[in-house]
């Protein structure tokens, strides 16, 4: 009896955590699930009952935007886009962050720091130059332009994230590698990065959210509507004449949905990814 | 072992990204026709979808020069023309670009030296005749030709048809019988003007059309910034004409808190009973499918004395980079400026020519009715007024209208904030 | 061939210093894409601020402080600067408040802690502009959710135009803001949570602290690094923020929205770059400023105590 209080004792103690959790919880979920209902429904549902949930399962909407409003070749666009710049940022990240951990060179705190800096300044800072150099260099309207900048706007964070990580590698490893003969950038390739492969894994993770969400320089920098990204189609779409309520709701679901999804798979790496560059 | 599987591994991720990187780069590579002239074409419009069939049936039948079609419209429209600017002006550009605004905007493209002159070809294919005078001069700069103007957007009112009946409405021919009709509706339980505000443009954009109807091209010499605002009678005039509709309560509450799309959806559901639009909301309300019957009328002239018999203006017009293969480019100006393909975008989405045509009696009546208005009145049409403000005193202009809708500026402060912003402007350039 | 292990040991005693060159073919592919994409653009806008612009190109003919005497007499710019502040000063209290404390609530419980988190975190891995147009339609006064919610739980004297009403747009996008936020904040606060070790909550709760003394006398001293991180974050997220309010209000109404990012997108948009360097290179300014100046100043305060 004593024994079977105490327990509803704690679990009561801990009952106002769970109030205020499932509060918060709502607050965050409720809009979501919001916009998935929305999309689900007729123009004149949402308009009459914004709050109820659809009448019917109904997938028109989706099918119209992606065939009708061009949300494939967005799709395909941000997927392209974005899974080069995950490689393109894991490749040269993790070869400087090796550099800037493990070897000793002139310039090597000089250089890390100047990489660091990129992290301190506002979007604002970099744009008008970027704009009229992309144009200079012909890249301006161009989806290899665009990985070009999303790779060096993600440089920063990766190397600062590796380099912590890489800094935290056995040494010994690295000298028996080297007195057998292996060069750096054979220990690089082949045992370097296998071994890292959850961290490499946690920042790509994080550098598929920022390049896929991206959307100012995009913006900025493409024009034509072949060569959107999904954020861009999705502004575009919205500011044509006609109003439709539950096509922007599928297309905001479009947009949203990959993301969710390497998220629910991915979480752990991804949380870990953002806690080990920051407090580390 | 496990170092091993995970080299394995890496090496599996390292093909599978090589292949999408293959496969992007065969994405990216054109689709380039053999021995053809690729002409490339943007369009600022909104009728994308309809445009790429047009594209579609011109390449099927030309073998020597095929478009290549791109829909670039984002944002606001004075974004638009500055992309369409500094892609011009880096030779990055399109060959054919449609949709663009004539005014300041052609201007500045001509100062740059990007746009052909089309004077020659005007002559030679005819075209000349097929435009009307007054809006021949507004793509005419110190006596070249430099555009074609595509459409006409003759702004009007579209109102519900059924509510009228109800209240046994007539439409009105001048602005103290609209007003007359504003009132009735209010009366009964309606909205009758409707505003959505909320954005980079509209506010700026309905400010400017009720100033203009009501100072003529007084507005446009102010908007040149030859005349001040501060000074201009009739401007203030349009201004309360306007603020009227907020002020006397014929538009609908809360226009900062919703966009202009939002707005639209007021009328559809039957709350509002007017909305002033072009000829572009035939088809956007088609689709929306309200239930009661659309009619339309040129919104009377705030001010009688006037010549402007409606608002609106060219809604787009073609221009040509000067970068461009010249035949192959004339060869798709003389197609899109065809009779043909005019008739079929009229009869199709709704698009009013900017030359004259011969209006089918076989299209839809509001179509009919749009597009005849709209011939007999072409010469009493003007300018789109807000393409002749600098596109930074634009975007100023629709914030400070913004504060006089939201009851922190009066007309009269809205004149004087306005002149300061411009005249700053001017001073610095 | 007698090596010693520690390599860099070696190099350092070696009599003919020759200069390894290995390192810099490591670094060299990041170093030139992030000069020329992104360091290059922001040394080049404070520079060319100085200089008269013809559209997008920099000409060569220097104006000196033209654009600043400008932008800093712009009534404009300092509306924006402001509501920069405003925004900062509320950003670096709620959502790291709300972390704080739904980190430490997921600490408390065990029953569904990666759920909570997972759920709390998961507005921050949306896109701005999702974020945006989820709002947008919230705050919509006609077919919106938040106005029939309010009626509904008989708040209906609350309703109103959340964003075109001048006097509240701006705190609407803040609410934007936080709800994509604190879930960042609160991830970071919890992995510091768990650093901390756990025999010191055992202690308190043997010696019967309660919640509100456990909070302060031991979990926020022990989060003082995590602070200054979540904060200096909220500096930058701050001072820069820009998608949000750019599809919600883009500024308006009246300005009362404005932020010096839209300030500068305005500008670039409207091809003012002389203008639009000019302002950015105040805020970046003032963001490392008020970044570096808030570290050493967090620093300071741990040494001297």
């Amino acid at each position: 009896m004593e024994f079977l209080n105490g327990v509803m004792q704690r679990h009561l103690r801990k009952a106002p955590f769970y109030i205020m959790l499932m509060l918060a919880t709502a607050i965050t979920l409720v809009p979501i699930i919001w916009v998935f209902a929305s999309a689900l429904k007729t123009n004149k549902e949402i308009r009459e009952n914004p709050l109820a949930l659809p009448s019917a399962w109904r997938f028109d909407n989706y099918l119209e935007a992606w065939f009708g409003a061009s949300f494939d070749a967005y799709f395909f666009n941000s997927i392209f886009i974005t899974v080069t710049s995950v490689a393109i940022v894991l490749f040269l990240s993790s070869l400087a962050a090796y550099a800037f951990a493990k070897m000793r060179f002139p310039g090597n705190q000089a250089i890390f720091f100047i990489f660091l800096f990129g992290m301190a300044f506002p979007l604002s800072a970099k744009l008008g130059p970027l704009l009229s150099l992309m144009y200079e260099l012909n890249l301006a309207n161009s989806r290899f332009g665009l990985i070009l900048v999303y790779v060096a706007g993600s440089l920063p964070f990766a190397i600062l994230m590796l380099r912590a990580f890489f800094q935290g590698f056995p040494q010994e490893l690295e000298d028996s590698a080297l007195l057998d003969g292996c060069s750096r950038f054979q220990f690089y390739m082949h045992i370097l990065l296998p071994l890292s492969k959850p961290s490499l894994m946690a920042l790509g993770i994080f550098v598929f959210m920022g390049t896929w969400n991206e959307f100012f320089q995009a913006l900025l920098l493409i024009n034509e509507d072949s060569k959107r990204t999904l954020p861009l189609g999705l502004t575009a779409f919205q500011d044509e004449y006609v109003t439709d309520f539950a096509l922007s709701f599928a297309g905001i679901n479009i947009t949203a949905v990959p993301v969710i999804i390497v998220y629910i798979m991915f979480q752990r790496n991804l949380i870990e990814g953002i806690t080990v560059g920051s407090i580390k | 072992m496990n170092k091993k599987h995970l080299a394995t591994k890496c090496r599996q991720l390292a093909l599978i990204a090589a292949v999408t990187l293959l496969l992007g780069a065969f994405a990216i590579a054109p689709a380039a026709a053999q021995d053809a002239t690729d002409i490339l074409v943007w369009s600022l419009g909104y009728s994308g979808d309809y445009n790429e069939t047009l594209v579609e049936r011109f390449n099927e039948s030309n073998d020597d020069v095929q478009i290549v079609y791109e829909d670039v419209l984002t944002g606001t429209f004075t974004e638009n023309n500055q992309k369409v600017r500094i892609a011009l002006d880096n030779e990055a550009g399109p060959h054919v670009l449609g949709g663009v605004d004539v005014g300041a905007n052609l201007q500045a493209l001509v100062s740059t030296g990007q746009v052909l002159d089309l004077t020659e070809y005007y002559r030679a294919s005819g075209l000349i005749d097929r435009i009307p005078p007054n809006l021949l001069s507004q793509v005419t700069i110190e006596g070249r030709i430099y555009a074609i103007p595509q459409n006409m957007e003759s702004v009007g009112v579209f109102y519900n048809k059924d509510v009228f009946a109800e209240l046994e409405l007539d439409a009105p021919t001048e602005w103290a019988e609209y007003i007359e009709v504003l009132e009735a509706v209010k009366d009964a339980g309606y909205y009758g003007y409707t505003m959505g505000l909320a954005g980079g443009w509209p506010s700026a954009l309905m400010a400017s059309m009720f100033m203009y109807s009501s100072a003529g091209s007084e507005y446009i010499d102010v908007l040149s910034g030859t005349q001040p605002w501060t000074e201009c009678d009739n401007c203030l005039d349009g201004l309360n004409a306007f603020y009227g509709m907020v002020a006397n309560g014929y538009a609908n509450p809360e226009p900062l808190g919703i966009d202009y799309d939002q707005s639209l959806d007021l009328f559809y559901q039957g709350i509002n009973v007017m909305v002033l639009n072009g000829p572009w909301f035939i088809d956007a309300s088609a689709s929306a499918e309200p239930d009661f019957e659309i009619g339309f009328f040129y919104l009377p002239a705030v001010n009688p004395n006037t010549d402007i018999k409606t608002l609106g203006g060219i809604g787009g017009s073609l221009i040509v980079a000067e970068y461009a293969d010249v035949d192959a480019a004339f060869k798709v100006l003389d197609w899109l400026t065809s009779e043909e393909i005019a008739v079929q975008a009229l009869r199709e989405v709704s698009v009013q020519p900017a030359f004259s045509i011969e209006v089918p009696d076989d299209i839809a009546p509001l179509t009919y009715q749009i597009a005849s208005e709209t011939a007999a009145n072409v010469d009493k049409i003007g300018f789109w007024p807000v393409t002749y403000l600098p596109p930074k005193v634009f975007g100023d202009m629709n914030q400070i209208v913004q504060g006089m809708i939201g009851g922190m500026l009066t007309p009269e402060e809205l004149l004087s904030e306005m002149q300061e912003t411009h005249s700053a402007y001017l001073a610095e350039n | 061939m007698a090596q010693t292990l520690s390599a860099p040991a070696k190099r350092r005693s070696s009599p003919r210093y020759r200069l390894d060159l290995i390192p810099y073919f490591f670094i060299l592919p990041a170093v030139i894409i992030y000069v020329i994409f992104n360091l290059g653009p922001v040394l080049a806008s404070f520079v060319l601020s100085f200089f008269r612009w013809d559209l997008l190109t920099p000409t060569a003919e220097f104006i000196g402080f033209k654009h600043y005497d400008f932008i800093l007499n712009d009534d404009r710019f300092w509306g924006a600067l402001s509501h920069n502040f405003i925004f900062l000063g509320l950003a670096v209290v709620i959502p790291v408040a709300m972390g704080l404390f739904l980190a430490v609530f997921i600490y408390e419980i065990r029953l569904g802690r990666v759920f909570f988190r997972a759920a709390l975190f998961l507005p921050a891995i949306f896109s701005g502009v999702v974020i945006a147009y989820v709002w947008k339609w919230i705050y919509h006064p006609f077919a919106g959710v938040l106005n029939p919610a309010l009626e509904t739980f008989g708040l209906g004297a609350f309703t109103q135009s959340w964003l075109g009403n001048p006097n509240i747009a701006l705190y609407s996008t803040f609410i934007a803001y936080t709800w994509s936020s604190f879930g960042y904040s609160m991830v970071i606060f919890l992995a510091g949570l768990q650093d901390i070790p756990t025999d010191i909550f055992d202690a308190a709760r043997v010696d019967g602290a309660n919640f509100r003394q456990k909070l302060f006398r031991i979990t926020i001293p022990y989060l003082y690094d995590v602070f200054t991180f979540v904060i200096t974050l909220r500096i930058f997220t701050a001072m820069g923020v820009f998608g949000v309010i750019y599809i919600l209000t883009g500024g308006g109404p009246f300005y009362s929205s404005d932020v010096i990012d839209i300030y500068v997108f305005r500008m670039i948009g409207n091809f003012e770059m002389g203008w639009a360097t000019a302002a950015a290179t105040v805020n970046t300014i003032i963001v490392v400023c008020l970044s570096t100046g808030f570290i050493k100043w967090r620093e300071w305060r741990s040494w001297s105590s």
